[in-house]
């Protein structure tokens, strides 16, 4: 079952994964395949066009969507990630420029400039989530040109996919230099092998004034650069209108945030990776809607003194202080049913409590509160400069969201958190006295640790820790 | 022992004379780790720079607990000197975020090595105006660190003294470059790379002093080295002649190098006259561009185009180190538009401590093959 991008660019089959998942969601007593009869039946009622898609799509992935306690945030998943797709494809229909960025940066600046942004680690990360052929195709693609290895699957993967057609280049690339040179040498590349101009972010090491002063002058400067390649100027309306939908993300994702910390906790673990996915949108109405749906449908759990692990189970909470894998969703689900293992935060998805929400009084508030928001959004934070930030970000999840275990499965291409692990493990012991087991993974490439160590290796992890 | 000799035997000794003068003398030595560290300021504050580096290292048991597998062994080879104490004459060392994997270094040797004073200078990944002040006020900052810690002020005539001296060397060291390009070389490129390390590790006059001899006996000596190709050497941190020793013990000669411990930390002069510190920061900022800046490929191509065709070079070996992105993607780049340009290249991986030199000699081997002039 290959993931036929071929003869259909990757957002289209995005687009019809969306459908057909919602198809699916809309059935009525649909909880378990089996039950209801197994694949077949599904194939007999998907409207015509979505057979092929279905079976690119993850069997297991299927299984915990339509499960009942993952519906709700399921269905606002699917419902937003759809709308958030067809924004894209009308967009690239309409023909604006298309810039392909980095995940943590100002994208408001480009809708507000007329131009398309599209998260180049998206590309690779949400068709890993969903596929059975994930974005294995994209890495050797690139790899075959003599890349390493060692360089970062989710830029590979994208810059796989550009080699192979299935998405469409893009007119200009934006990229933060942080968090790590590996990153920053596949947008390189791209910007070479494809003649695409690259505009380059800097991301200061510290966070005094003068670094936010200096991130601001940046920011202007990547919009005089935008100006330039594309001809279009910022309108200030349609910035504070999209300031504002990033505002509301942060609202929304900061409330859900403290839910978490209620035990049992009434939030599963694969909408880390979900919301990862929505951060890349952030700006745009249907990251907010996202936020807000998922918000609700944690609270009407959480008000019901719901939790997501089952009935009888002792829950232990972990805290992941690097990082989710995305090629293997159910393992969340199956982390709470098997183990009653709950998931509080990672370093993509914890956000300061205090970061504060951009004022929209004029363009110079929302650029300096954008830079802030830069210098906080997850990752970005705790990857721009010492490795304090990071660790005692940690510590504060670890303890606000009384933390059970510290997970550190180490995505391979980080280098500089490979280099900081120790550190981070030794102090949450010291600090808390809780228990950390760190292992080697690919956030993206399921080739790396595949589904089945991971689960052996978390799984025996929570077996002889938690007897 | 004559100058020539003295710079030949220097990297390779276990003990170091002049580290061990300097100390004697109640002077501090402050280390870096990467050539955007303007040794200038170190200098001036009476201090003796002193550029880290391993060669020797046959192990890395102590650095692996801090820094995993997934780090280059360039990395973990320092730390693990630092670990066991190799660097204890230190008194300070100023890191950089050179890379994903030294900058991290710097929060480890905070924690585990006892060095009085650590420092971190930070550099834009990209080269431009706003950039460049960013560099000078670090480098002002750094100024002001080393005299409060080492309580020596440095005023500006101190600092264009230090240019000057460290110019010498930068001048010197291109006419070593520029004797190498004649078609009869005078010396091996591993004895060329023993002589431009002494300079990491010495005071700096002193190795004027001595290059400058020792360039005389080189052009008195009317020796010159057999090959059958000439080579060029690029990629990752590489600082082991007897890497270079491999290759011209297959019938090549190192004529040229576009390295971090060459060619790049030597050429291009600081400007003597004006402000010194904007000068400091004009030649370290915009010298010739290290991978890690994001953007300057084309200037990095160019640079190993220039240095290649300069020395007549009949190919290019592109080293890198086992998980060095930088280079890791540079060479693969580098090489297919070098080869483009007619320039053969071939690439090499390897780990920093020298190992699985039966591989590397075969590879080296077929090159000199598609290359040899003679």
């Amino acid at each position: 079952m290959g993931n036929n991008h071929k003869d259909r660019t990757i957002f289209e089959n995005w687009k019809t994964t969306m459908e057909l998942a919602l198809f699916v969601l809309d059935q009525e007593g649909l909880y378990n395949l089996e039950d209801w009869g197994g694949r077949e039946v599904i194939y007999d009622i998907l409207p015509e066009g979505m057979l092929e898609n279905f079976d690119m799509i993850q069997p297991a992935l299927v299984d915990t969507i339509i499960k009942e306690k993952n519906r709700p945030s399921a269905e606002a998943f699917c419902k937003n990630m759809l709308d958030y797709t067809n924004f894209m494809l009308e967009g690239l229909e309409s023909g604006i420029p298309l810039a392909y960025n980095y995940f943590a940066i100002s994208v408001e600046l480009c809708f507000a400039m007329g131009i398309m942004p599209i998260c180049y680690e998206l590309i690779c990360g949400l068709t890993a989530a969903l596929y059975n052929n994930g974005c294995e195709e994209g890495i050797d693609r690139i790899e075959a040109e003599g890349y390493p290895d060692h360089l970062c699957s989710t830029q590979k993967g994208t810059a796989g996919f550009l080699l192979m057609g299935v998405v469409p280049k893009p007119d200009l690339l934006l990229k933060p230099t942080t968090p790590c040179d590996a990153s920053n040498k596949l947008y390189e590349w791209t910007a070479h092998e494809l003649n695409i101009p690259l505009i380059p972010i800097e991301s200061p090491y510290y966070r005094d004034e003068r670094s936010i002063k200096y991130l601001m002058d940046d920011i202007k400067r990547m919009i005089e650069a935008m100006e330039k390649l594309t001809g279009n100027t910022l309108d200030e309306d349609k910035l504070r209108e999209h300031v504002g939908y990033g505002n509301e993300t942060v609202e929304y994702f900061i409330k859900t945030q403290e839910l978490k910390k209620i035990m049992p906790c009434p939030d599963t673990g694969w909408h880390r990776p979900a919301d990862t996915i929505f951060l890349t949108g952030i700006g745009t109405p249907m990251s907010a809607a996202y936020f807000k749906n998922l918000y609700e449908a944690v609270k009407a759990k959480a008000d019901k003194g719901e939790g997501v692990i089952p009935e009888g189970k002792k829950e232990k909470r972990f805290a992941w202080g690097y990082t989710w894998e995305c090629y293997d969703l159910p393992f969340f689900d199956w982390l709470e049913e098997e183990h009653g293992v709950t998931y509080m935060a990672d370093t993509l998805t914890y956000f300061d409590p205090d970061v504060g929400m951009i004022d929209t009084s004029s363009v110079e508030t929302m650029i300096e509160g954008l830079a802030w928001r830069v210098m906080n959004m997850p990752m970005g934070r705790q990857t721009m400069g010492f490795s304090d930030m990071w660790i005692s970000d940690f510590e504060t999840v670890v303890k606000g969201h009384k933390a059970d275990a510290l997970i550190l499965g180490g995505h391979m291409a980080c280098k500089h958190f490979w280099a900081l692990n120790k550190l981070m493990s030794d102090k949450i012991k010291e600090q808390t006295g809780i228990p950390c087991l760190r292992f080697e993974m690919d956030m993206f490439d399921k080739r790396f640790t595949p589904p089945a160590e991971l689960r052996r290796i978390v799984g025996e992890f929570v077996e002889t820790t938690f007897p | 022992m004559s100058a020539l000799q003295e710079l030949l035997a220097l990297p390779d000794r276990r003990d170091n004379p002049y580290v061990k003068e300097w100390k004697d003398s109640g002077r501090r030595i402050v280390g870096s780790a990467c050539g955007y560290v303007p040794e200038e300021l170190i200098w001036a504050s009476g201090l003796l720079p002193y550029r880290v580096e391993c060669r020797g290292c046959t192990e890395t048991n102590l650095a692996d607990v801090y820094m995993h597998r997934f780090n280059c062994t360039y990395a973990r080879c320092i730390l693990q000197a630092g670990l066991s104490g190799e660097y204890d004459f230190l008194d300070g060392f100023c890191f950089l975020n050179g890379c994903e994997q030294i900058r991290r270094m710097y929060e480890i040797w905070d924690k585990h090595i006892n060095t009085d004073y650590l420092y971190m200078i930070t550099v834009p990944h990209s080269i431009y105006e706003g950039g460049f002040k960013w560099y000078e006020e670090e480098i002002l900052n750094f100024r002001e660190q080393l005299r409060t810690n080492f309580g020596k002020r440095i005023s500006d005539d101190s600092v264009r003294e230090a240019i000057k001296v460290y110019n010498e060397s930068r001048r010197l060291v291109e006419k070593l470059y520029d004797m190498r390009k004649a078609e009869d070389v005078p010396l091996s490129g591993a004895d060329a790379m023993r002589i431009v390390l002494s300079a990491f590790h010495m005071p700096r006059d002193r190795y004027n002093e001595l290059l400058a001899e020792a360039l005389g006996e080189i052009e008195s000596s009317g020796e010159h080295v057999e090959y059958s190709a000439r080579l060029m050497v690029g990629g990752s941190a590489m600082d082991d002649p007897h890497l270079l020793e491999i290759i011209e013990d297959l019938g090549g000669v190192v004529v040229t190098d576009s390295l971090c411990y060459g060619s790049r930390h030597f050429l291009n002069l600081v400007e003597e006259n004006g402000n010194p510190i904007q000068a400091l920061a004009k030649r370290y900022y915009y010298h010739n561009p290290c991978p890690r800046m994001l953007g300057e490929y084309d200037n990095r191509l160019k640079f190993n185009e220039e240095m290649a065709r300069g020395a007549d070079v009949d190919g290019i070996i592109l080293q890198k180190i086992v998980f060095c992105d930088t280079h890791g993607a540079d060479n693969v780049m580098l090489t297919e538009d070098l080869e483009e340009m007619g320039i053969p290249v071939l690439t090499l991986e390897r780990e920093y401590m020298l190992s699985d030199i039966g591989r590397f000699r075969t590879r080296i081997e077929a090159f000199m093959e598609r290359i040899a002039r003679r």
